[in-house]
C-alpha cells in the first residue's frame, strides 16, 4: 500500500474522549475578548469606541489592505480596548465586550434566498467581508483555474475532534460551502481527504456527496496527514517545490471548518462569530465538543467542561503537536483555535537530560525530508555556516522529530532557534 | 519553565513517544540474552562470567570517567551495559578475563567517552576494543607471558571459514552452523537466536532493516556469484552462517553513532560492509573479514550520510498520483 508521504508519526489519537456526542452550545460567557492582531502582527484599528453598544456580527475592526475584519460574536457594550493575553502567549491590543445576553443580531445577518444563484464575484466579496481567510494563508481569488480543490477533513492532531463533529452533525453546511468555493475557483476535480479514524464522518459525507462531483479519499491515519504539503502529496502524488505554493501544483486546500464558514456567510449572512472547539485531555472532568462564540476566555471553556479532575501539568491551545502551551487561562478563543487540551501529569516527559544518540529516528519521521539531528549538532558545535544546506526553511514545525526522539531533545525549539539565527521567518501556525 | 498556575510552558510538541534511550538499550540486551544463554549452555558457563566481567568493567570505567572528568554520571542510559555485552560476544568463551577488562577500558574510555560520549563515537566501541585487545595480547602480552604458546587467535582451529577459504566444503553441517556453532566467538553460537533477536529489535523499532539486509544481501550475492568450489548455493549459505556476519550485521554495524542515519547512507554502508567482508575473506590474510570491514566502513559513515542525504521536498522527479 502506497504510503503517501515519507515519515510522520502515530501518536495515540485519544479521540474517543470526545468523539461520541454532538457538539453542545456552551453557556454564554460574561465577558468576551477580541484581539485586534493575529498575534505577532501589527494590530488593526478598532472600528468601535469604549462605551459603544454592539450587536452580533458588527465589524469591530477596520478593514485595511489584506487583513480580514473581526466581528462581534455577542451583543453588548464595549468596556475596554486594552492589552490582553493572546493564546499565542503575548499581550495584544484587544476589544473587550461585556455580554448583555440579549443576542441582538446585526441587520446583515439574515438568510439569503438567492444564495445558490449568486455570481462568483458576489460570493467573493461576501467571503472577504465576513472575515474568512483560508487556513495556511490560502486565499479565495486565484488568477488561474486550478486542477484540484482539496478539502482537508483529516484533523490529524491527536485529541481534537472539532472537524469530526462538524462533519458528522453539520455535513450539509460543509458540502454546500464546498460547492460555493468550487463556483469561485472552477476546479477540474473536487476531492475531500479524510483519515480512516473518522469513518462515521466519512459515511455522513458519502450520503451528502452522492450526486455531486465531489470524491472522497479515505487516507491512512498518520500525523501530519492534514498538513498542506503532505495532503497534496498523498492525494495527487505531487510535492510542492521549494518556494512554490499549492496553486503552483494546481491545488487549493481548504479546511472543512472554512467551508462551513463560507456556507454561513453566503446563505445566512453570518460572519465568523462562533466555532466548534474540543475541550479535552486527561485533566478535564467531562471532555466535550462545544460550539462557543469567538472571544470566549479559555477559562470559561474549561469550566463548561466540568473543570479539572486533577491538577493539569500543561494546558494547550490548539493540538498537542503544534499548539501553544498556556501560562494563564484568560486568553480568548480566536478563530484559529480548534481545541483546548489539559494534559495531566501522566503526559509529562520524565527524562531530564536530553541527549542525541544519532539514532536517526528524527530523520525517518520528518515529513519534509529534513535532518533535524544535524541542525542540533551544527548549532551545538557553533557552526551556523553549515545550517543553510539543511534547508530549514522547509520545516513545518510539525513536531514529528521531537515527538519521536528517544533522547527527548527539544528539536522544534532548536530548529526555531536556528531559523532565527538564519533570519528565516517561522512557519505560520496552522489551526 | 512553569507559569503562575504551576503549568509547564515550553514549545510544541507537547506529547512525546514513550520510547526512551534506556529502553532501547535494554531492548538490545534482551535481544542478546537468548544467544548468551545458548553460549552458556553449548560452550560453558564461563560465557556468563566473561559477559558479567565485561559488562561490569564497562559500567565501572564509565562511572570512573564521569567522576574524574567531573561530568554527570551517564551509566543510567545503560549504553555501557550494551557495549559490555557486545564486547563479550566478540570474544571466545575461553578468553582470559583481563582481556575483557582491557577491552572495556578501550571501548568506554578511549573510543566512546573521549570522543564525546553517547552518540558521538566515530568507531564502534566494542568492535574496536575487541580488535585492539587481541592485537595487544598477540604482540605484547603473549610473547612476554609465554613465548612458546601461540596467542589466542581467531584462526587457531580449523574453522568452517578457514576450510571455505582453502576451497573445501566445511565438515560441519548447515544445521550445526545454524544452531550450535561453537568454534568461534561467543556471539556466533546460535545464528537462529541471533536472527530472532534481530527480528525483535526490528519489531521494537530499535534498528532498521536496511543495514542488515544490505550487508547480508551483498555477502550472499557476492558469494553466490563468485564461489570457490562447486556448489555456489551451499557456499553462500556457509559464508552467511560462518564467522560473525549475522552478529556483525544485526548488532555491530547497526550501532547508532558509528553508522549513517540517512536511508541512502545506510544502504551504501551495508553494501560497503558486505563488499569489504567478502574481499577480505577471499583475499585478506585471515579467513574472517567482518571486524575489519565494519571498522573500515565506520570511517565512511558520515561521508555516506551526506552522499545518501534525502532529496529536498519538492525537488524529486514527478511521481504518479497515489490515487486516481
Amino acid at each position: 500500500m502506497k504510503k503517501g508521504f515519507w515519515g510522520g508519526v502515530h501518536p495515540p489519537a485519544r479521540k474517543e474522549l470526545t468523539q461520541a456526542a454532538s457538539p453542545r452550545i456552551i453557556p454564554m460567557p460574561r465577558e468576551l475578548i477580541f484581539p485586534l492582531a493575529a498575534g505577532g502582527g501589527a494590530p488593526q484599528a478598532p472600528a468601535v469606541h469604549i462605551g459603544d453598544v454592539v450587536c452580533i456580527g458588527q465589524p469591530l475592526s477596520l478593514e485595511e489592505g489584506e487583513s480580514t475584519p473581526l466581528h462581534a460574536s455577542v451583543s453588548g457594550r464595549v468596556v475596554a480596548i486594552e492589552a490582553r493575553s493572546h493564546p499565542k502567549g503575548m499581550q495584544v491590543h484587544s476589544i473587550v465586550i461585556e455580554n448583555d445576553h440579549q443576542y441582538t443580531k446585526a441587520p446583515s445577518i439574515k438568510r439569503r434566498p438567492d444564495a445558490a444563484a449568486l455570481s462568483p464575484s458576489a460570493i467573493y466579496s461576501i467571503i472577504r467581508a465576513a472575515g474568512i481567510a483560508g487556513t495556511g494563508g490560502a486565499v479565495f481569488a486565484l488568477e488561474r483555474p486550478i486542477d484540484t480543490l482539496l478539502i482537508n477533513a483529516c484533523e490529524c492532531e491527536p485529541y481534537v475532534t472539532a472537524d469530526d463533529s462538524l462533519l458528522c452533525y453539520y455535513t450539509e453546511q460543509v458540502v454546500l460551502g464546498i460547492e460555493l468555493i468550487a463556483k469561485l475557483l472552477r476546479p477540474t476535480h473536487i476531492r475531500i481527504a479524510i483519515e480512516d479514524n473518522k469513518l462515521a464522518a466519512a459515511a455522513a459525507l458519502h450520503t451528502h456527496v452522492k450526486d455531486t462531483p465531489i470524491a472522497i479519499h479515505v487516507l491512512p491515519t498518520r500525523y501530519p496527514q492534514g498538513a498542506k504539503e503532505q495532503l497534496i502529496q498523498a492525494v495527487t502524488g505531487k510535492q510542492i517545490p521549494p518556494g512554490s505554493t499549492a496553486a503552483d501544483v494546481g491545488c487549493a486546500v481548504y479546511n472543512v471548518a472554512t467551508c462551513a464558514s463560507v456556507y454561513k456567510a453566503v446563505y445566512a449572512g453570518e460572519p465568523i462569530i462562533k466555532r466548534i472547539v474540543t475541550v479535552t485531555g486527561g485533566a478535564i472532568k467531562k471532555p466535550e465538543n462545544f460550539i462557543a462564540p469567538i472571544g470566549t476566555p479559555l477559562s470559561h471553556l474549561i469550566e463548561a467542561a466540568g473543570g479539572f479532575v486533577r491538577a493539569p501539568h500543561k494546558i494547550i491551545a490548539g493540538g498537542p503537536m503544534m499548539g501553544v502551551a498556556q501560562a494563564v487561562l484568560d486568553a480568548p478563543l480566536v478563530r484559529s483555535i480548534n481545541a483546548v487540551i489539559c494534559l495531566g501529569d501522566e503526559d509529562r516527559v520524565k527524562q531530564v537530560h536530553p541527549v542525541c544518540m544519532r539514532c536517526g529516528k528524527c530523520l525517518a519521521a520528518c515529513p519534509m525530508h529534513l535532518q533535524p539531528l544535524y541542525a542540533y549538532r551544527y548549532e551545538r558545535t557553533g557552526k551556523p555556516y553549515k545550517l543553510p544546506p539543511l534547508h530549514l526553511e522547509d520545516c513545518l514545525e510539525c513536531g514529528c522529530c521531537a515527538y519521536v526522539c528517544p533522547g527527548k531533545l527539544p528539536l522544534v525549539e532548536i530548529i526555531r532557534r536556528c531559523k532565527q539565527t538564519l533570519g528565516i521567518a517561522a512557519r505560520e501556525v496552522r489551526p | 519553565m512553569t507559569g503562575k498556575l504551576g503549568l509547564t510552558i515550553n514549545t510544541s510538541p507537547h506529547i512525546h513517544s514513550q520510547q526512551h534511550g534506556r529502553q532501547i538499550m535494554l531492548d538490545v540486551v534482551l535481544a542478546l540474552s537468548p544467544s548468551l544463554v545458548a553460549a552458556c549452555g553449548l560452550i560453558s558457563m564461563r560465557a556468563l562470567l566473561l559477559a558479567a566481567t565485561s559488562t561490569g568493567a564497562c559500567v565501572l570505567f564509565e562511572c570512573l570517567f564521569c567522576k574524574l572528568t567531573r561530568r554527570r554520571n551517564t551509566i543510567e542510559d545503560c549504553s555501557a551495559v550494551v557495549t559490555g555485552l557486545i564486547l563479550a560476544f566478540s570474544f571466545r568463551a575461553t578468553t582470559p578475563l583481563w582481556m575483557a577488562v582491557c577491552g572495556a577500558f578501550i571501548a568506554i574510555v578511549l573510543v566512546k567517552n573521549l570522543f564525546g560520549g553517547l552518540g558521538n563515537n566515530v568507531m564502534n566501541p566494542a568492535l574496536t576494543a575487541c580488535y585492539l585487545t587481541l592485537q595487544i595480547n598477540k604482540y605484547i602480552v603473549s610473547p612476554l607471558a609465554s613465548p612458546i604458546l601461540s596467542a589466542v587467535d581467531v584462526l587457531s582451529a580449523a574453522t568452517p571459514l578457514t576450510q571455505l577459504k582453502a576451497g573445501l566444503m566445511p565438515d560441519a553441517s548447515l544445521f550445526h552452523m545454524l544452531l550450535e556453532k561453537t568454534g568461534g566467538s561467543m556471539g556466533e553460537v546460535s545464528s537462529l537466536l541471533l536472527l530472532l533477536g534481530g527480528a525483535y529489535l526490528v519489531w521494537r523499532d530499535v534498528i532498521k532493516l536496511r543495514i542488515p539486509l544490505a550487508y547480508c544481501g551483498t555477502v550472499a550475492l557476492l558469494t553466490l556469484l563468485f564461489p570457490r568450489g562447486h556448489a555456489p548455493f551451499l557456499f553462500m549459505l556457509y559464508h552467511l552462517l560462518g564467522g560473525s556476519v549475522l552478529f556483525g550485521a544485526l548488532y555491530v554495524a547497526t550501532d547508532y553513532a558509528s553508522s549513517p542515519v540517512t536511508a541512502g547512507g545506510q544502504w551504501l554502508y551495508g553494501i560497503g560492509c558486505g563488499v569489504a567482508t567478502v574481499l577480505l575473506r577471499y583475499y585478506g590474510p585471515s579467513a574472517e573479514g567482518v571486524t575489519y570491514a565494519i571498522l573500515l566502513m565506520n570511517l565512511f559513515a558520515r561521508p555516506l550520510d551526506r552522499l545518501g542525504a534525502p532529496r529536498r521536498f519538492g525537488t524529486g522527479p514527478k511521481k504518479r498520483a497515489a490515487r486516481k
